[in-house]
């Protein structure tokens, strides 16, 4: 029934032969306990990375390489000659005036206040600690009123319930939220706990927003196993095409997509498998949310595996495509409590793993771009095996521009393509407003309101560029213009629109109309003169929707 | 040997490869600040705050009240519909104050809002300064009376957040770009490699004068060189925008690490053949060697922090790396001469 996978299993059983598979095992065992051992021991790369000195104490903490010093002077002398970074003496500390040795004296100050507080334990015990926080995060929606209605009496019990009290908290664990502050978190703390235990008491010194950041190793649990059987897959793929055994199977009656659906499903089940193991050790449905980053992973990866023009192209390649979901996936959890983190399902994994509440709509909307993005990268690689496309020696970017615009075979098609499109567009404009975050403000507008202009009018272009039509022109704008409306119903997404000018409705859709219909029209004469000339206009309107003018 | 490190150096100008090399390393170096960003964030919210939050208390709590709270409310129930009609951004709940004993506080902030961020910030400094009235008012010592000066000996205010910045450049970022170029550096070898054999040219070349240990170590080179181009556009990077100490020893540590990637990637070339199990193998070391880096001082993300943040380190934790670069590829070159032996 599937004579392609059953050819893939062949091959694979051959090459994989049993001491080949008994040697990935070991070698698999023993990078499993390393990790394991690694992440258990904890991230200690910056042990020693700055220097103290003193005459009277001696810090052991394992950020400081520390010296001991004859004197006050000697201490200071080694100071100014920026051989120490910082330099303790009876209650003051010395610091010079650049980040190194700012740094050291913030960290400096934060072991004093852990020592101070260890020493108030110590001495006092729990009438030292005389704060104890719980922090109740509450959604609400704020509404322009003049006279805003009272909240509900249940409402307010209901909050009011879970005030904690002095009865109702067991003393253990009092002792334990004071414990928790007076430890020094420095030196290695567990980075990949079995526990999925919600921390709910805070001392002022301990108490932050809540973070996602000390789970983020455990999303790459999750996901890096699956690179393995992605590897393979590419690989596979990428050795027919040298080998031009596609050549042969593109004459047999199987279908490209056929083709591609049962080259990638023992290799997809494989990386099911890979997620489901750390699913199952952190009880969670983490399978679910990588499920669609899976799918837009493989497909990239098929589409780039069938259009390189050699391994090293193809390595490379891949490297970067993975870096940049890697990152699409897991750098908004960094910004958890922000609405933009939402964008990514890896975020919800971490959520889970953090017991943290959400909303089941939300993931799944966080999951759609990953898919149709994975669906259009499948459709593209089953279009781009053609014999010519194999033979020729075009780069696969340029390969990309062609079967985009060679899928664009009539009105229809385009307008659903354009609306595909969307989110690529959201997906390189999220790199955009983050890469603006690291440049000052008026260059980084600039650059954000030009970037989404290039981007967009961009896969519009390619879509309008083979027929050249106003016709055209219109069912690409339509269907991108549909495609961004919708997605802004979104909450996540519609926070997008406050950076990225699209909370309107006639005007966007006028520009889409117009920058198409000018790229169209230009694009007869000149298509690169006709790409400039859309992109002016979206920025131009960009520019003025963003200033206010 | 010099023909065959032309080739393929000019097959990768060709495909403009080491364009998505140096876009990798460059998007690495780019999203740093990012990741500083947001860790500034989480540690220090009034980072970006750019106008201040509001902060109510409610509840039977005068030393609380008194504690720098912007609004005092009687009761939850008012302290809630001014949260709720965004009158406040946050509200400290405390429905009956304790001087002499624990007092446990609920804090209310806004979900999936910015202020919720910045709020936490400035509650937290309430409730630390609510702590120290109450510790002074139990006869407890409320500060650890430490206080900061500059080399003029005048007083100075360290800020918050520039050790988290600090320790992410050197201690990660830098060993995450030498290490990311090493991976480069090995995969490329065993690209390099393996098309040679799976396209047959690998015996032909056997048929000319080359040996398959100036084979082997062609590619290494050309990998080598190539680790070498990166790795001096990225410490360039580095050291415009944030400033890198001893950035030759960096250099060479960045080399001898490729150097280590690159032989074992050849070894495992050597060794199965074909791209698909030799890039599995390579992967699945890759891993360990990258998650042990970061565990220890003394391996390559410690070694690499302390060299390029100026501090200390020894002779010999610095040569370990090229020494051991050096020793495995002389192994490689030896197992490259004892497979033409046997074959």
């Amino acid at each position: 029934m599937l004579p392609l996978l059953k050819a893939e299993l062949k091959k694979s059983g051959r090459r994989m032969t049993g001491r080949f598979r008994a040697f990935i095992l070991i070698l698999s065992i023993g990078t499993v306990f390393v990790s394991y051992v690694s992440f258990s021991h904890g991230f200690s790369s910056d042990s020693g990375i700055y220097m103290s000195a003193s005459d009277q104490y001696i810090i052991q903490n394992r950020l400081f390489q520390h010296y001991t010093v004859e004197n006050f002077d000697d201490g200071i002398e080694l100071l100014k000659k920026g051989e120490i970074d910082v330099f303790i003496t009876d209650s003051r500390v010395f610091v010079r005036n650049n980040l190194k040795s700012i740094s050291a004296g913030e960290e400096m100050g934060r072991f004093i206040e852990t020592e101070f507080s260890r020493w108030l334990y110590d001495n006092y015990g729990e009438k030292a600690f005389p704060v104890l926080i719980k922090a109740e995060y509450l959604k609400r929606e704020i509404q322009p009123e003049f006279t805003p209605k009272p909240i509900s009496v249940e409402k307010i019990r209901e909050i009011e319930e879970k005030t904690p009290s002095k009865e109702k908290i067991e003393p253990e664990k009092r002792e334990e939220v004071i414990k928790e502050t007076i430890q020094q978190r420095s030196s290695g703390e567990e980075v990949v706990g079995l526990k999925r235990e919600k921390v709910e008491f805070y001392t002022p010194d301990s108490f932050s927003p809540p973070s996602l950041i000390s789970k983020m190793v455990q999303a790459f649990l999750f996901l890096i196993p699956s690179f393995f059987a992605m590897q393979l897959f590419s690989s596979s793929l990428a050795e027919d095409m040298r080998l031009k055994r596609i050549e042969i199977l593109l004459a047999s009656p199987i279908g490209n997509t056929n083709y591609l659906f049962q080259k990638m499903l023992p290799y997809f089940t494989l990386s099911i498998i890979f997620a489901l193991i750390p699913s199952a050790i952190f009880s969670s449905a983490g399978i679910v949310y990588i499920f669609p980053a899976l799918i837009l992973l493989f497909s990239a990866q098929a589409f780039i595996a069938i259009n390189s023009r050699s391994y090293r192209e193809l390595t490379f390649l891949i490297l970067v495509t993975n870096l940049l979901v890697l990152v699409y996936l897991v750098i908004p959890s960094i910004f958890s409590g922000l609405p933009l983190s939402d964008i990514s399902p890896v975020t919800f994994l971490l959520r889970d793993l953090a017991n943290d509440e959400f909303s089941l709509v939300d993931f799944l909307i966080s999951s759609i771009p990953l898919i149709f993005m994975g669906l259009t990268f499948i459709y593209l690689s089953s279009e781009s095996m053609t014999i010519e496309s194999i033979q020729s020696y075009r780069s696969p970017f340029k390969k990309f521009a062609d079967a985009m615009s060679s899928s664009a075979k009539n009105d229809f098609i385009s307008f659903v393509l354009a609306g595909m499109t969307v989110f690529f567009s959201f997906f390189f404009e999220f790199f955009l407003i983050f890469f603006s975050l690291s440049v000052p403000l008026l260059p980084s507008f600039v650059v954000l309101m030009l970037g989404v202009a290039i981007i967009e009018e961009f896969f519009k272009s390619l879509l309008i560029y083979p027929v050249k039509t106003v016709r055209r022109a219109f069912a690409v704008a339509s269907g991108f213009f549909l495609a961004e409306k919708s997605l802004l119903f979104a909450k996540v997404f519609s926070d997008y629109s406050i950076v990225l000018p699209g909370q309107f409705l006639l005007f966007p859709f006028l520009l889409h109309l117009t920058a198409s219909s000018i790229f169209a029209i230009i694009a007869r004469k000149d298509w690169r003169a006709g790409y400039i000339a859309a992109v002016a206009i979206h920025f131009a309107y960009n520019f003025m929707a963003v200033s206010g003018i | 040997m010099k023909a065959m490190i032309m080739k393929d150096l000019k097959m990768i100008a060709r495909e403009r490869t080491i364009m998505s090399a140096i876009t990798i390393l460059i998007f690495i170096a780019s999203f740093s600040s990012i990741i500083t960003f947001g860790l500034l964030v989480l540690y220090k919210p009034d980072f970006i705050a750019l106008s201040g939050v509001k902060i109510g208390v409610a509840g039977n709590c005068p030393v609380l009240q008194m504690s720098g709270a912007d609004v005092r409310y009687q009761s939850l129930e008012e302290g809630l519909n001014d949260f709720y009609s965004g009158k406040i951004d946050a509200l400290i709940y405390l429905p009956k104050e304790n001087v002499s004993s624990i007092n446990f506080v609920t804090v209310y902030l806004p979900e999936d809002e910015i202020t919720g961020i910045i709020a936490s910030s400035r509650i937290k400094e309430i409730l630390k300064e609510y702590q120290k009235r109450l510790r002074e008012m139990n006869g407890i010592p409320s500060d650890h009376g430490f206080e900061f000066y500059d080399t003029d000996f005048g007083r100075t205010e360290i800020q918050e957040g520039s050790s988290i910045t600090f320790r992410f450049i050197y201690a990660v970022l830098i060993p995450l770009l030498i290490i990311t170029t090493a991976i480069i550096s090995g995969g490329l070898v065993i690209d390099l490699m393996s098309e040679e054999y799976e396209t047959k040219t690998y015996e032909v070349i056997l048929s000319t004068p080359l040996s398959s240990s100036e084979f082997i170590s062609s590619k290494i080179f050309v990998s080598l060189l190539i680790s070498t181009i990166l790795s001096v556009i990225w410490i360039a990077l580095v050291y415009i925008n944030v400033g890198i100490n001893n950035p030759a020893m960096i250099l060479i540590l960045s080399v001898s690490v490729s150097m280590i990637f690159s032989s074992l990637g050849s070894i495992s070339s050597l060794v199965f053949k074909d791209r698909e199990r030799s890039q599995l193998v390579f992967s699945i070391i890759s891993v360990s060697v990258v998650t042990a880096s970061f565990t220890s001082r003394s391996m390559i993300a410690g070694i690499a922090g302390r060299i390029s943040a100026g501090s200390y380190f020894t002779s010999m934790e610095f040569l370990a790396y090229p020494f051991l670069g050096a020793s495995l590829l002389i192994l490689a070159v030896f197992l490259s001469k004892k497979r033409e032996m046997i074959e």
